[in-house]
């Protein structure tokens, strides 16, 4: 299975692009981002803070029993705060019994009552302090909700004592859990940086503590000026956790918000692309498919147009898209029309071969004691050779071969000229020289591209057995005689037909024997050649004509020659062959309108010459039983159909065979159509049709059938 | 043709000349004017130059007709010829050659 190669759309290229991209916007956005949400977070966290500060301000101003002293100071409600505290802190503190219980509580109630008011809040008593804690609730609840507004942990306000290095709580948060009342003093340990805070070299103080609940974050407020050696201080914590969750919540919104411009950037890219491109593209694309799908069916080749108008390549690879299909579609119209064209050419020149072959007279021809026999084989569809015979009268045969120069349509029509010149004039011909001047003439009037034809005519007189005879410029004839030998005719030459007016024909003239065949052949035969170049030539010809008994053996025989040295190459001549032989020692013998007495007649005629001839008796006896069966058969059909109007009967002594000849011209009918049937077959059908041809096969040595220039001819030979 | 006819212990048919469309039905015509009263029925070839196919339809039909009144028949003397044709229609396996 072939491995699907990895395929990367651009739909998928523009996403891949804009998704890189945007991932890179938005990463360093989001580094940006995140420190910038931490300091944003940070300073939330710091703005708050003062916020608080602001707003426990605004509430101690409207809720404490504080008056303001005009002291034409500016400072706020936290400050005269201070003020209360401070000096009574300092002489409880400079005070020698500070550690008696009573006295610090007195401190204490001192301080809450001129802070709150008296009896306001809560009286508690400190365990493990051992002391007596105010702890003024409703500020405590105010400090909290202070807390959950500005999302801070804890807030404290206290005082630091710098020169004692005592912190005086005023306000805290967790007071109720942790128990410390306003005025609480507690030692403290001062880091270097809280130090240089308070030096106010550095206004705003962060640090990131644990406890062991949580690490958090604390802020420090610097919250009111005045006393040198006290400074007043808000106090926030912040969790970290919260912190830093708060930070992740900031980062995470924003991710989201870059992932969702991504997101909405690659659709935005993805549509405008597909619309802008790609649309176009699977268009074009869609065009090219459907006109080679439908190239598979050559009646349904069209042009496959799309809607695409762009002015960019994309809009150009589709134009020319188009005009290749168009260019194809031309084309294969041309090319089927073409092909029509010569397919009708073809049909028609087939008709014409037909034609051409049909004109030309049977292949076979039996007359008195003559046999022809014809072979014809075009190498084109029509060609340019010929044969003819026609009897002028009872006595006279023409024979007639021809070659016209060139093949196909053109010699055709040139051939077809010739041979229907050829009988007209010779008929009405005494000189065959005559003739063939008249011919020429008429073939080379008006003759500009200079065709012309090769022939060879002859007249056999069968009375006289005279043979006179014409060429022009043809090949000569073989003779073969009785015993066997072959060799050419050696004959006048004159000139071809139909190139050169008023030449003087010579005809010559030989007086046959019985037993010779004239063998007439074209120039297609003799120059033949195989894949060597080599030609077929004279010897191999008259080496071929040495073999063969039969007449029609013999032309099959040079056939067969011909195909085996051809090795299978297609012939460039049309190959014609014709054959006249003279029976030696043959009997005819005629009935018009024959009935059943015809039977007797042959019979003994045909007895005495083959008694005269000696030939064996059994043989003669076979001969008459075969005389008894085909005339039988063929005067008893003809009385089924039409009746017969003439009977031939020949025979020929051939090497101590007899041969016999029934011609009849009666309905087409080949009796050896019929099959040899066993004597059970027989017996069973009753009286048996083709009982007797079946005896005349199993005797006979050699049965033909030819229908012959509407004859039917029966050929046996005993 | 001629035909010499013998009554004895067998009837005899002697044939001189051929046996073919033209003589062939003088035979079947003097068979069937003969009153058998023998069992066995001969026909001797001797003097036969040949049999055609009509010939053998007559034997033919004068074996069916001697079959049907159960009695024999048998053909004498026949010549290479006849032989021949006796073998290849093979007649000689429906008619008793001798």
């Amino acid at each position: 299975m072939a491995k699907k190669s990895f395929r990367f759309p651009i739909l998928a290229k523009v996403i891949f692009l804009t998704g890189v991209l945007t991932a890179l916007v938005s990463g360093s956005a989001l580094v940006t981002a995140s420190i910038l949400s931490y300091s944003r977070t940070r300073d939330n966290y710091i703005q708050n803070t003062v916020h608080a500060g602001e707003t426990l301000d605004s509430y101690i101003s409207l809720s404490f029993n504080v008056e303001i002293t005009s002291s034409g100071k500016q400072t706020t409600p936290m400050a005269l705060f201070a003020d209360v505290i401070i000096p009574r802190y300092e002489s409880y503190i400079e005070n020698p019994e500070k550690d008696n219980p009573d006295v610090y509580a007195t401190y204490i109630d001192d301080l809450n009552t001129a802070l709150f008011g008296a009896g306001q809040g809560m009286i508690g008593y400190s365990e493990d302090m051992g002391r007596r804690n105010h702890v003024y609730v409703p500020f405590i609840t105010y400090m909290q909700n202070i807390c959950l507004d500005y999302d801070i942990r804890d807030v404290y306000v206290d005082i630091y004592d710098k020169e004692r290095n005592n912190l005086i709580v005023f306000a805290n948060n967790q007071s109720v859990i942790s128990g410390d009342p306003c005025g609480e003093i507690k030692a403290m340990d001062m880091s270097q940086e809280l130090f240089d805070f308070y030096q106010g070299s550095a206004k705003k103080y962060r640090s990131d503590t644990t406890d062991l609940v949580d690490t958090y974050l604390k802020a420090t407020l610097p919250f009111a000026e005045g006393n040198q050696n006290f400074y007043l201080m808000l106090h926030t914590k912040k969790s970290l956790t919260e912190f830093n969750e708060e930070s992740l919540r900031n980062i995470t919104t924003q991710i989201l918000i870059s992932l969702g411009a991504a997101i909405v950037l690659m659709a935005v890219y993805a549509v405008l692309a597909k619309f802008f491109i790609i649309n176009n593209i699977t268009k074009a694309k869609s065009s090219a498919i459907e006109f080679t799908e439908s190239m598979s069916n050559k009646n349904n080749l069209a042009v496959a147009y799309r809607d695409v108008n762009s002015r960019d390549e994309v809009g150009d690879v589709y134009r020319c898209i188009i005009a290749m299909e168009e260019a194809i579609v031309s084309y294969v119209d041309t090319l089927a029309e073409a092909k029509n064209a010569e397919a009708k050419m073809n049909a028609e020149l087939q008709v014409a071969s037909k034609i051409q072959l049909e004109s030309l007279p049977n292949p076979t021809f039996f007359y008195k004691n003559s046999e022809l026999r014809a072979y014809i084989k075009p190498a084109k569809e029509v060609g340019g050779d010929f044969y003819d015979y026609f009897l002028i009268d009872d006595d006279h045969l023409v024979l007639v071969i021809a070659d016209v120069s060139g093949k196909g349509v053109p010699a055709s029509l040139f051939m077809m000229k010739a041979k229907e010149n050829i009988r007209s004039i010779v008929s009405h011909s005494n000189s065959l020289g005559d003739a063939f001047y008249e011919i020429n003439n008429i073939l080379s009037f008006n003759n500009k591209e200079n065709y012309f034809v090769t022939a060879f005519l002859a007249i056999y007189e069968y009375s006289s057995h005279k043979f006179r005879f014409i060429n022009a410029g043809h090949e000569r004839p073989y003779i073969i005689k009785k015993d066997g030998s072959v060799a050419h005719l050696e004959i006048k030459p004159n000139f071809v037909l139909g190139l050169y007016e008023d030449f003087k024909y010579e005809e010559e003239s030989i007086t046959l024997e019985e037993g010779d065949k004239i063998f007439l052949h074209t120039d297609g035969l003799n120059e033949a050649i195989n894949n060597k170049q080599e030609e077929f030539g004279y010897l191999r010809i008259k080496e071929a004509l040495t073999k063969g008994e039969e007449d029609d053996t013999k032309l099959k025989i040079i056939e067969e020659e011909l195909a085996k040295f051809s090795e299978g190459l297609e012939p460039f001549d049309d190959t014609t062959m014709l054959l006249f032989d003279l029976k030696v020692d043959y009997q005819e013998f005629n009935y018009k309108n024959p009935g059943y007495d015809v039977i007797e007649d042959a019979t003994n005629k045909i007895n005495k010459y083959l008694e005269k001839n000696k030939i064996d008796k059994d043989k003669i006896s076979k001969v008459d039983i075969i005389l008894d069966e085909v005339l039988n058969n063929i005067i008893s059909y003809s009385r089924t159909k039409e009746a017969i109007k003439e009977i031939s009967v020949g025979v020929e002594i051939k090497c101590d065979e007899a041969k016999l000849y029934f011609l009849d011209n009666g309905h087409k009918f080949d009796p050896l159509a019929t099959t040899i049937r066993t004597a059970e077959e027989n017996i069973e059908n009753g009286i048996i049709g083709g009982l007797g041809i079946s005896i005349v096969r199993q005797i006979s040595k050699e049965v033909k059938y030819i229908y012959n220039d509407k004859k039917n001819v029966l050929i046996v030979r005993v | 043709m001629e035909i010499g006819v013998n009554h004895g212990e067998n009837l005899v048919f002697s044939i001189k000349g051929r046996l073919d469309t033209v003589t062939s039905p003088e035979l079947l015509e003097a068979f069937e004017k003969e009153v058998i009263a023998e069992n066995l029925v001969v026909i001797d070839f001797a003097a036969l130059d040949y049999i055609s196919s009509a010939g053998l339809r007559v034997l033919l039909t004068i074996k069916k007709e001697l079959d049907a009144k159960g009695k024999a028949l048998e053909i004498h003397n026949l010549n290479e010829v006849v032989k021949e044709v006796f073998k290849v229609t093979g007649f000689g396996n429906i008619l008793s050659v001798k």
